[in-house]
């Protein structure tokens, strides 16, 4: 993991290099998991009620704003294929442009893989897993990807 | 909470009627608030980084909410018309914290 870097090359392009085998394979992974949005457990999470207990407001928010949500997820998630699909000898440069997509999708994959493993705040800060559990696996993935997205962040 | 009452005089019986006011005038009238609310997932750095691009906070003034919602469950990271509220709600859920709106009492 010492050797991943994330670095702006020029105004417009951002170089992502050290990506080893099993980084690419969890970047792969990404879609399979952003499958779930819809699941009911995970929409939840994805397109919270704004304003509980006022049912008629909600409702018209879901109505007005989810379809737009739900464009804004997608596409991110397309972008992130699409620029995965491009890694070569563990490198690749998108477009700067494309940092925010990134960014979104990982986070979207940390929040669905926590609603889909029930993952709590302390499970979040436990120190020993064991990697043969589907939750404890669930929650490095969560802090994988997180470290990622920390590097997108500190750019 | 008591709802305010409007008195009308009647203009086919005299006498008082008392109309319960709708809640329109009232929710057009309040403040709007935005709230954020804690979860395990998100990043302190990533709740910062949202809360400056969204609301355009510096970075002081977006560390200290997100240490509120870190340490309190939830803050109120801004508050004014209904419009821009919800507008706020929904760049906020595009970036996936968790937000949402509430009326200020009278």
């Amino acid at each position: 993991m010492t050797s991943f870097v994330i670095e702006r090359v020029g105004e417009d392009a951002v170089c992502i290099s050290g990506i080893d085998t099993a980084t690419l394979a969890l970047l792969r992974e990404v879609p399979s998991i952003l499958h779930y949005r819809s699941h009911p457990n995970v929409s939840k999470r994805m397109f919270p009620d704004v304003k509980p207990g006022d049912e008629q407001v909600t409702k018209e928010f879901h109505e007005a704003m989810d379809p737009d949500l739900e464009y804004l997820f997608a596409s991110a998630e397309e972008i992130l294929i699409q620029d995965v699909a491009k890694v070569r000898e563990g490198t690749i440069e998108i477009p700067g442009t494309h940092v925010d997509a990134w960014m979104s999708a990982l986070n979207q994959t940390r929040l669905i893989l926590a609603e889909l493993h029930d993952i709590d705040v302390g499970d979040m800060g436990r120190g020993e897993f064991d990697p043969d559990e589907k939750k404890d696996l669930a929650v490095l993935k969560i802090h994988f990807f997180g470290y990622i997205l920390d590097l997108f962040i500190a750019l | 909470m008591s709802k305010p009452t409007v008195t009308f005089r009647s203009a086919t019986s005299p006498g008082i009627v008392h109309i319960d006011e709708t809640d329109t005038k009232e929710k057009h009238d309040l403040p709007w608030n935005v709230i954020v609310h804690n979860d395990p997932v998100n990043m302190m750095s990533y709740v910062t980084m949202v809360f400056q691009r969204v609301f355009g906070y510096p970075r002081q003034k977006a560390e200290v909410l997100m240490m509120e919602v870190h340490r309190n469950g939830r803050s109120l990271v801004w508050s004014g018309s209904r419009e821009q509220a919800e507008h706020y709600v929904h760049q906020l859920h595009g970036h996936q914290l968790l937000a949402t709106l509430e009326t200020s009492e009278p």
